[in-house]
């Protein structure tokens, strides 16, 4: 954050609307800088690759559904952790599943956090704030 | 030709006819020169005129009267004429057709030349001539011309036909071809046209001849062979009394052959001592009996032996109407054993003063004689001895080995020696050492066993003790089931046991083993490891040879052993030198190992199976849950997060009421969201893969009861752990969330009370591990005991108590699947007691 205009965006990959909403909202109230970019299905958050081979700028942190359409959350982590490049890429997977073998399977691709979504929407506020302070503040200069 | 005579009894005829014409013309002018002047007188009288004219008259009609009457007369003397030639042209066409008809070749001969007059076609095709060449020619040039078939010869025959006889002869004949054949010739007379001729009617009797001459040569044969076999043949007509004998047979009875015989030839030639007993053998062969009959014979002034065979065929009554026998001329063979009993009288004055036993047997088997030393042993006669009767005395244990070796031999004309048990006269059993060998007569020709017997039982009894010691080690290994084997290890030959044998089903006493034998029998399967085992036993690479393996049996099937066995002996260099070792028979425990790994398999093929179909429910409900779990959750997300951000961002556009009615709806999404969340871990439990290990108890539930959520609000709560240094074996995760639910249950039921106290312990019990969670809290009525641990069921309301009735359906579904079970034991008021009960 030091001579750029823009901070780098976040990238939400949620096919889920009230999700989606709820997610935006949170992070708003955080009043985070980063735009948010958002992809709607497992399909739309691949095409991103070859935009940022194309110079996009790169987002500060993707945060990944599992139970997507297309193409599953766990695959587009697959895709993203095995690219040269962008698997340095902080990944939060952010998802309503608990499940063991859903959090083991997203690990052993790479992921760099797994989060389960709240049903409460206090929780749901601190789980963004946690995301924001910890990769897009604290980890930034790591990139 | 035929014609020629008949035509020269016509010209006889017609001469006659023309006499007869020529008389009756005379005899009518006689008559009439006689009379018509006399009557012409006495009509015109004297008138001289008159009278002249009268006569010219007269002789006119003289005339004319003549001419009708020869013409009716010639006319009468032609019709007969031709009606005869008419009757003799049929009748000679007839004969002819009948004469070239006639299938039998015809010859129509003159008796005096011999000359042929006629043939028909059959004897032209007879002969390969026509007709013509036939008649030209003489009898000699038709036959063989050798006595007694010449020209002479022929002409013979046909004087006795002259003479009135009708002779049948055979003749020679020669064809046109040249070759010469028979005839059979019957002659007859045939007078033809006043002429006496010779018919003769001839027929090829060539087959006949033939078979003829092969019977003859058959007989012949017949004859020759019954000369050589010494043996006759004879046909008894029984009705008629007539008796036919062979060639031979004639030879034997010494009568000159040729002679018609009767029964009372035969029995005139019978010895008269044994004519009472040939009666009684007939007479039995009359009633149907087999009639094979040895007597004596008068053939001349000799005395023969003959041995009679018959046979007697009945008629449809039962009458005996003849019988075909044969006689055999037995003299010699008689004398022969005249000879033989001579010589056997002379060898028993030897035999019987010898101390040895001897006997002999007949080509039969049957032992026909024993030295006065045997009768003696026995205490039998010979008689009682003889045949079989023996075998009496032999000790039953060796009497079917005994017989084995005696017929075996026998049947092989080999010497045998063997011992057995021969029974004294006192009753006392003694042991024999037997030895026969077949013995010849003269000719060479084997008649039967000769044989010694020595009484070896002293030298016996030495060695049965020997045997008896080994029979108790024989019987023991039979009762185990075992066979034995004794190998030489160089040469590779074996004793075996008879167990040995018998257990690969063969017969033990022509059971021989050997190395090479042995290994062949060995399943190829088992072949290189059975040697190898042995090999290395052999060079001391291993410390016992025990193995197991399937060897064949008689039957071809496989038979599992086990082998077990240790050199016994050792040469200098200390390499093996004998080995001993015992068979086991393990068929039953290796089928019974067969069919456990059968049904092993049987048992994973049908646990995969179930296994799969489990897996498919559990992936079905896993995408179940995971439905759920995303699914119902995510609208849930929606009403809280808007029903807080409505509160936070509208709160004041609301009034009391409006935040109330809120607050109640966030409320709803917590109960549901708790809800969700119980199922979810009721429904991981039900599928989650369970990991059994060695659990610390104590430590587990030192950890559940530190974890417990500290909210509690200003109560005292005692929670007594009374859990000593115990395991237990099961899944750690399981039963921590098992004691996870029972305190937080418990820690729920005793809200009301301002002390709570809560004992959580273990105890070791018959091999089980139980644990229990007990509260003071209210307790619940024991009719309930049961439902509290059925999924919803609620004993209160959810203001109350809240909860979703979930948990204890857990700790019961997880209980079960950890193969343990749970229960609970209270009074309303009283506290409860939760158990648990799990395997060590």
């Amino acid at each position: 954050m030091t001579t750029e205009d823009l901070p780098p965006p976040i990238l939400l990959v949620e096919d889920n609307p009230v999700d989606l909403d709820l997610t935006r909202r949170a992070f708003r109230r955080r009043r985070f800088l980063n735009p948010i970019e958002v992809a709607r299905d497992g399909e739309e958050a691949l095409a991103y690759m070859p935009r940022w081979e194309a110079g996009e700028p790169l987002p500060a942190v993707i945060l990944l559904d599992i139970k997507l359409p297309k193409v599953n959350g766990l695959e587009v982590l697959r895709r993203f952790k095995v690219h040269p490049e962008f698997r340095r890429i902080p990944v939060v997977m952010l998802t309503s599943s608990d499940e063991n073998t859903d959090l083991r399977t997203a690990y052993d691709l790479g992921v760099n956090s797994y989060i389960v979504k709240p049903v409460d929407f206090g929780k749901f506020m601190h789980v963004a704030e946690q995301i924001e302070l910890y990769w897009c503040v604290l980890n930034k200069g790591a990139r | 030709m035929i014609g020629d005579s008949a035509r020269s009894g016509t010209a006889e005829r017609r001469r006659l006819e023309a006499a007869k014409i020529a008389l009756v013309y005379a005899g009518f002018g006689a008559l009439w020169i006689m009379f018509s002047d006399t009557l012409l007188y006495q009509l015109v009288g004297q008138d001289a005129s008159t009278l002249a004219r009268m006569q010219t008259f007269k002789g006119w009609f003289f005339i004319g009267i003549t001419a009708v009457l020869l013409y009716l007369l010639i006319r009468r003397a032609m019709a007969a004429e031709s009606r005869i030639a008419e009757r003799l042209l049929e009748s000679e066409s007839r004969f002819q057709a009948i004469f070239d008809g006639v299938n039998d070749p015809i010859f129509l001969h003159d008796p005096q030349t011999g000359r042929i007059l006629d043939v028909n076609a059959r004897a032209c095709e007879l002969y390969g001539y026509s007709r013509e060449e036939l008649c030209d020619r003489q009898v000699a040039d038709l036959s063989s011309n050798v006595p007694p078939y010449t020209q002479a010869d022929a002409l013979q025959w046909f004087d006795q036909v002259r003479r009135g006889e009708n002779p049948v002869f055979e003749w020679h004949g020669r064809h046109s071809a040249g070759h010469l054949f028979w005839l059979e010739v019957n002659m007859c007379r045939a007078d033809i046209g006043d002429r006496p001729l010779v018919l003769a009617t001839v027929r090829n009797i060539e087959e006949r001849k033939r078979v003829e001459a092969e019977l003859r040569r058959s007989e012949e044969n017949l004859n020759r062979a019954q000369a050589v076999a010494q043996v006759g043949s004879w046909f008894l007509d029984i009705p008629a009394d007539r008796l036919e004998w062979s060639e031979q047979s004639y030879r034997i009875f010494g009568v000159p052959p040729g002679r018609t015989l009767t029964a009372q030839d035969f029995t005139g030639c019978v010895h008269p001592d044994d004519l009472e007993s040939l009666a009684t053998a007939w007479q039995s062969a009359l009633e149907g009996k087999s009639y094979d009959f040895e007597h004596r014979i008068l053939a001349g002034n000799e005395v023969k032996w003959v041995r009679e065979r018959a046979e007697v065929r009945f008629d449809a009554e039962g009458r005996p109407v003849e019988a075909l026998g044969t006689v055999q001329d037995i003299t010699e063979r008689r004398l022969l054993e005249d000879a033989q009993r001579q010589l056997l009288k002379h060898l028993d004055t030897v035999a019987n003063a010898s101390p040895v036993l001897f006997w002999t047997s007949d080509i039969d088997k049957g032992c026909n004689w024993f030295n006065q030393r045997w009768l003696e042993f026995t205490g039998h006669t010979l008689e009682e001895e003889a045949g079989d009767g023996w075998t009496r005395g032999v000790h039953p244990d060796d009497l079917d080995l005994c017989m084995k070796v005696y017929l075996q031999s026998f049947d092989h004309r080999k010497p045998f020696s063997m011992e057995y048990r021969l029974r004294r006269a006192d009753g006392a059993y003694r042991w024999l050492l037997g030895r026969g060998m077949p013995r010849y007569d003269a000719d060479g020709q084997f008649v039967g066993f000769i044989g010694s017997c020595l009484d070896i039982s002293s030298e016996r009894q030495a060695l049965e003790a020997l045997w008896e010691s080994e029979e108790r080690l024989r019987l023991a290994l039979q009762a185990a089931g075992q066979g034995l084997f004794d190998a030489d290890v160089a040469s590779g030959r074996m004793t075996v046991s008879p167990e040995y044998a018998r257990m690969l089903g063969y017969d033990p006493a022509g059971f021989v083993e050997d190395r090479e034998s042995w290994g062949a029998r060995i399943h190829p399967e088992d072949r290189d490891r059975v040697a190898e085992t042995l090999d290395r036993y052999l060079k001391g690479e291993l410390d016992e040879y025990r193995i197991e393996f399937r060897l064949r049996m008689a039957s071809g099937a496989w038979k599992w052993v086990l082998s077990v066995g240790g050199v016994v002996e050792h040469a200098a260099d200390g390499s093996p030198l004998r080995m001993i070792g015992t068979h086991t028979d393990i068929s039953a425990r290796k089928q019974a190992e067969e069919e456990l790994q059968g049904l092993n398999a049987e048992l994973e093929q049908r646990v995969a199976e179930r296994t799969a179909q489990l897996e498919a429910a559990n992936r079905e409900l896993e995408s179940f849950s995971y439905s759920v779990s995303h699914d119902l959750k995510a609208p849930l997300r929606g009403i809280d997060g808007y029903s807080q951000i409505l509160i936070e961002d509208y709160h004041d556009r609301l009034d009391d009421d409006g935040r109330h009615l809120v607050g109640n709806i966030r409320h709803g999404v917590a109960q549901m969201h708790q809800l969700i969340e119980d199922m979810l871990a009721y429904s991981r439990m039900e599928r989650r893969t369970l990991e059994a290990r060695r659990v610390d108890l104590q430590a587990l539930v030192a950890a559940v009861v530190a974890g417990r959520n500290a909210d509690e609000g200003a109560r005292t709560i005692v929670i007594d752990q009374q859990v000593p240094q115990l395991e237990c074996h099961c899944d750690r995760d399981g039963l921590t969330l098992v004691l996870r639910n029972l305190l937080e249950n418990a820690l729920k039921f005793t809200r009301e009370r301002s002390e709570a106290r809560i004992e959580i312990g273990a105890r070791q019990e018959a091999g089980q591990v139980l644990l229990w969670v007990r509260d003071n809290g209210i307790g619940f009525d024991m009719q309930y005991h049961d439902t509290i641990f059925d999924m919803f069921q609620r004993l209160h309301r959810a203001e109350d108590y809240p909860g979703t009735g979930v948990g204890l359906a857990l700790v019961k579904k997880a209980m079960n699947r950890m193969g343990g079970r749970t229960w609970a034991e209270s009074a309303p008021g009283e506290g409860a007691t939760f158990y648990l009960e799990l395997p060590q």
